[in-house]
Order: structure tokens, then C-alpha cells, then sequence
């Protein structure tokens, strides 16, 4: 499927939330287009990151539906979501805190990597390539987000800031891989797509990496 | 610790291998065939805490009832090969079967309980060790199929085509006993299910497993299928007790409900603490200290008697005593195991970092 620029790629449909007799969310709609950056604001307990939680499918929505890149996702399995583009971090940031920034990062290529256990085990051609990858993927995405100097340092050992941005390199490893995404517009699409839905709290530094990066990687 | 050079490293690895080549005939010599067969054991053991390992260590699933898939592949031997049944099905065809069959049973357990942690998974799981136990203690009515509390006997020895490993053999001149050749063939196997280990935790799978372990809710918005991995966690993990099973029935000729009570799961996870939860060469030594402690600590009666001309303590009251008073210095003053991973050593000195975790 080739997407159109300014296709619709997230759209919800009055999607309502209740924990009990209390409703959380209450038909929320919204549609974002392809390129698209927003974000969303309220005053506590507005119902933010229960929205967040439920786009992502750590909740179930009591009611309604919502699509992303015309996939239907009402469902309860957050690892389908994930597959299907949408990656998140988390209010109150949740890495793997004894393992080390770049093992981090390499857990977010899951996603998009298939060694099983017989590969695991017999190491094979393909295993190793793939493993190689998911390495190099990963320390350049610690690059883009400037955490490279502590890739070997545990999550929990870097300080808050760095924690944020290592937390969007492993939300970003769970998109398509880039160099492929040159030769195949679908990728692109969903590829774009895992970065869309980074919910971020990040400084004005990370942003200007952010225009520099996308800046070198388009010139690459 | 480990040898900085090439060269080193090789010549200790060669030195390694011979040792473990002449390991049965040394300790024949020096403390005579009871304690090849401990050694034996201990092998065995190995396998049953690296299979542990995998749940407890990498995946951080607490199972309490680990003990179920060494019965299982235990029965599945002894009923496939012994004169209960009158079948007689070879060692290689069974061996495979057994941890498929307990791969299964690691599925049936793991299906229910993928939504508990912690403290409700332990329970469960030592419900379901529990089950299988009194399962095998009560099936011989109204039909016969496990020979109830009286066990199965003469079950067929391991044998590869004419060559049993129940038998002695002269190979160029020296004897290879019984004990001798079982040896050999759960060094084999206790080696590969190493090696396994190793390679699965140096690679995507482990890498999901240890993820699951520090934070399952972020794992999965990872897009990790957390119900798929702990469920292979626990397959995984099952395949090396049904495997261990097989062996130990074939090596002991004689499995009841007994041996695979509530204390041997306990044991097992105990080697698997004790020597450093998720490393791979902690959990061989803690599997080899608690099968060789509890063994040694026999010779403590003799000793008495020796210095105090009769028998004061009662050795087997004890050594339960040594062995808990052991247990619970090393929790105090290395909670991370003898041997610890650098990740679980950080894990537990510096926890109060990572109060964030929840």
C-alpha cells in the first residue's frame, strides 16, 4: 500500500474509557494526517495518558474504535501495536533499568527482528547478520539521540535527561529499518508512522539533534 | 578471572577438558565409586538448574513446582521402558520425547499462570508440582499406569545398540564401571544444555526474557508478544527437566512418587539462588556445592564419634543444620548468589536507585 502524503494515519472514533462508574474518556475523536506532530494538553486527570494507554493497548476502550494506517487496533495486545508502528515512551520513564543503554535500545529491534531459539542456539548465517544489525541499529540510534557515550553504562546510572532520550532511541529502534525504507514507499509509511506517536517531554537540545539528524539522514 | 590471552585462555580450557576426561577415575581412586555416582548427580543436577535457570534467572518467573517436568520425563521413560507395560522403546527415542512431553507440560502450567507474578505465580506453580506428584502416587487405580506409591523397577538401563551403560566394560585395558559411562554421557549432555544456555542468553530471545524480567508492561508496549516468550521461557526451561528425567530414570532403574517431592523443587532453586540467578557459571557451581554438601556433610557423624567417642548430634539432624545455617550466611552476605551476574550484582546492591521500576 502506498500512502499518499497527508493520508490519514491514526483516526479514533469516539473512544470512551470508564473504570467503574468513573469515565476516564469520554468519545474522543481524533484523526492525525501523515507528517502530522500535535500535542495534547489538559489539566490533570484530563484523560491523557489513559488515551496514550489506551492508543497503545495497554487498555481496552470500553467503546469505540480506532485505526492506524487503515489496521483496525481495538485490541488488548500492546506488542500488536507496537508491530503495527505505534511506539511509545512513558510519563514517568520505564526502561529495563539493569540493562545497559544500548541493550535497551537493542530490545526495542524486536519488534522488527525473528531469530528464534534455533537460531539462538546454532548461530547461523542469518542469526549473526541479524544480530549485527540490531547492534549497529541500535548504537546509531543512540548517536541520534546523543546517549552513544554510555551505551555501555546501565539504564538506571544516566542521569534523567539522558534516561528520556534513551527511552525514544528504544521507541524509535521499534521502527522500520531506515536504510530500507529508500527503496520501499510502504516501509516509509509505517516507518514514519513508529515515530509519529513518540510522546515526549524533550528539550529544546534533543529537538535540534532532531532537525540535524533528519537533516543528515536525508542527505545520506 | 578469566585468562587475558588467547593462548591462556586455551591451555586452561585443555586442562579443563582432561580434568573432566580422568574426573571419574580420579574420584574412584581417591574416595571410592559412592562418590563417582555423587558426581554423576551432580551432573544432573546441572541440567535441572540451568532448565530452572531459564525461568527463574532470565525470564524472572518464581516456579516453585519445577519438579513436575524431572517426574515427568522421568515416568515417561520408566513407563516406555520397563517390563510395567512390557514396552520397551530405545534410549534416543525417548530421550527427545521426553522433552517434548515436558515441553508440553511447561505449556500446560505456563498457560494459565501468564498473568500472575511473583508470589502468586510461586503458589500456583507449587500447586501444579504438587498435582503431578500425587497424580503419579494415586494412578494405579482403577487402572494400573504409574504403579502408585511403590514405583516402577527394572526399568531398562541407557543403552546405545549392544553397548549398555549399566554394564562394565574393559576399553584398552581399563574398566569403564557402570558409573564411569553414565558419567560420560551427562557430561555430554550437561555440557550441550550449557552451551545452550549460554547461547540463549546472549541473544534476542534472552535479551526479551531479561526485558519481561525488569519491566513486562514496558516490554510488551515494546512490542515484545510477552505471552509467546514466557511461555517458550517455561518450555524451554521444562525441556532440560524432562530431558534430566529421562536420564535419572534410566540411571537409578527405579522412579517413585517420592523422589519428586516439594524438597527437591526446593533444592533445585536453591542451586539456581544460591549460586547467582541468570548466570550461567553460578548455577553449575550451586548445582554442584548443594549436591556434594549435603554428602559431605554425612562423614560429620564418623568425625563425632571420632573426637568425642560417641555420637552427640544426630548427623542427619545436623547436616540440615549446617546446610540452613550455610544458606542463610550466603543470602545475608551475597544476596546475588556465590557466583553473580554483573546485572543481578547490580540489581541488589544498588536498588535504591531504581525505585522507579514500578
Amino acid at each position: 500500500m502506498t500512502m499518499q502524503e497527508g493520508a490519514t494515519l491514526l483516526e479514533a472514533h469516539s473512544i470512551s474509557k470508564h473504570f467503574g462508574g468513573l469515565a476516564a474518556l469520554s468519545e474522543v475523536s481524533l484523526s492525525i494526517r501523515k507528517g502530522e506532530i500535535y500535542g495534547l494538553i489538559g489539566p490533570n486527570g484530563a484523560g491523557k495518558t489513559t488515551l496514550f494507554n489506551t492508543l497503545t493497548g495497554l487498555y481496552q476502550a470500553s467503546s469505540g474504535e480506532f485505526t492506524f494506517n487503515g489496521q483496525a487496533l481495538d485490541t488488548r495486545q500492546p506488542h500488536l501495536v507496537a508491530k503495527a508502528g505505534i511506539a511509545r515512551t512513558f510519563q514517568n520513564i520505564r526502561l529495563f533499568h539493569n540493562m545497559s543503554a544500548l541493550e535497551n535500545v537493542m530490545v526495542g529491534r524486536h519488534v522488527r527482528t525473528k531469530a528464534g531459539v534455533l537460531g539462538a542456539v546454532l548461530r547461523d548465517r542469518a542469526t549473526r547478520a541479524e544480530e549485527a544489525k540490531i547492534r549497529h541499529r541500535a548504537q546509531e540510534l543512540l548517536e541520534y539521540v546523543g546517549v552513544s557515550g554510555r551505551a555501555a553504562d546501565v539504564a538506571k546510572h544516566l542521569p534523567y535527561g539522558d534516561q528520556r532520550r534513551l527511552e525514544i532511541a528504544r521507541a524509535q529502534a521499534a521502527g522500520e529499518d531506515p536504510r530500507r525504507r529508500h527503496h520501499d514507499p510502504a516501509d516509509r509509511a509505517r516507518r514514519e508512522a513508529g515515530d509519529g506517536l513518540v510522546r515526549s517531554s524533550c528539550g529544546a537540545g534533543l529537538r535540534k539533534k532532531d532537525r540535524r539528524g533528519t537533516a543528515s539522514q536525508r542527505a545520506a | 578471572m578469566i585468562p587475558r590471552s588467547k593462548t591462556a585462555a586455551w591451555i586452561a580450557y585443555a586442562f579443563l577438558a582432561i580434568l573432566l576426561a580422568v574426573l571419574p577415575f580420579l574420584v574412584d581412586a581417591v574416595l571410592g565409586r559412592t562418590w563417582v555416582r555423587i558426581v554423576d548427580f551432580a551432573l544432573l543436577y546441572i541440567m535441572l538448574a540451568l532448565g530452572l535457570n531459564i525461568v527463574v534467572g532470565f525470564a524472572g518467573l518464581l516456579d516453585l513446582g519445577y519438579v513436575a517436568f524431572y517426574a515427568v520425563g522421568a515416568y515417561l521413560y520408566a513407563l516406555l521402558a520397563s517390563p510395567h507395560f512390557g514396552v520397551h522403546l530405545p534410549f534416543w527415542a525417548l530421550l527427545p520425547l521426553g522433552a517434548m512431553v515436558a515441553a508440553l507440560f511447561g505449556v500446560l502450567l505456563g498457560a494459565p499462570t501468564l498473568k500472575l507474578r511473583g508470589d502468586y505465580l510461586a503458589i500456583v506453580t507449587l500447586g501444579f508440582g504438587e498435582i503431578i506428584r500425587i497424580f503419579l502416587n494415586n494412578l494405579n487405580a482403577p487402572i494400573n499406569i504409574t504403579n502408585g506409591p511403590y514405583g516402577v523397577n527394572l526399568i531398562d538401563p541407557i543403552r546405545f545398540g549392544e553397548f549398555s551403560l549399566a554394564r562394565s566394560h574393559g576399553i584398552g585395558g581399563i574398566t569403564f564401571a557402570a558409573v564411569h559411562n553414565y558419567y560420560y554421557l551427562f557430561l555430554a549432555l550437561a555440557l550441550g544444555i550449557i552451551f545452550i544456555s549460554l547461547r540463549l542468553q546472549d541473544s534476542r530471545i534472552g535479551r526479551a526474557w531479561v526485558a519481561i524480567r525488569e519491566d513486562e508492561t514496558a516490554a510488551a508496549a515494546m512490542g515484545i508478544n510477552t505471552r509467546n516468550v514466557k511461555l517458550l521461557a517455561f518450555a524451554m526451561g521444562a525441556t532440560f527437566g524432562g530431558v534430566s528425567g529421562g536420564l535419572f530414570a534410566g540411571f537409578q532403574g527405579f522412579v517413585s512418587p517420592e523422589s519428586f517431592n516439594l524438597m527437591e523443587s526446593i533444592m533445585i532453586l536453591c542451586m539456581v539462588v544460591l549460586g547467582g540467578m541468570g548466570h550461567v557459571p553460578g548455577v553449575v557451581f550451586g548445582a554442584v556445592l548443594l549436591t556434594v554438601l549435603p554428602e559431605a556433610l554425612r562423614y560429620v557423624g564418623p568425625l563425632q564419634h571420632w573426637l568425642f567417642r560417641r555420637v552427640l548430634i544426630d548427623p542427619a539432624d545436623l547436616r540440615m543444620l549446617l546446610f540452613g545455617l550455610g544458606l542463610v550466611l550466603v543470602m545475608i552476605y551475597r544476596p546475588a548468589g556465590l557466583v553473580p551476574s554483573k546485572r543481578r550484582q547490580r540489581e541488589l546492591t544498588e536498588s535504591g536507585q531504581s525505585g522507579v521500576s514500578a
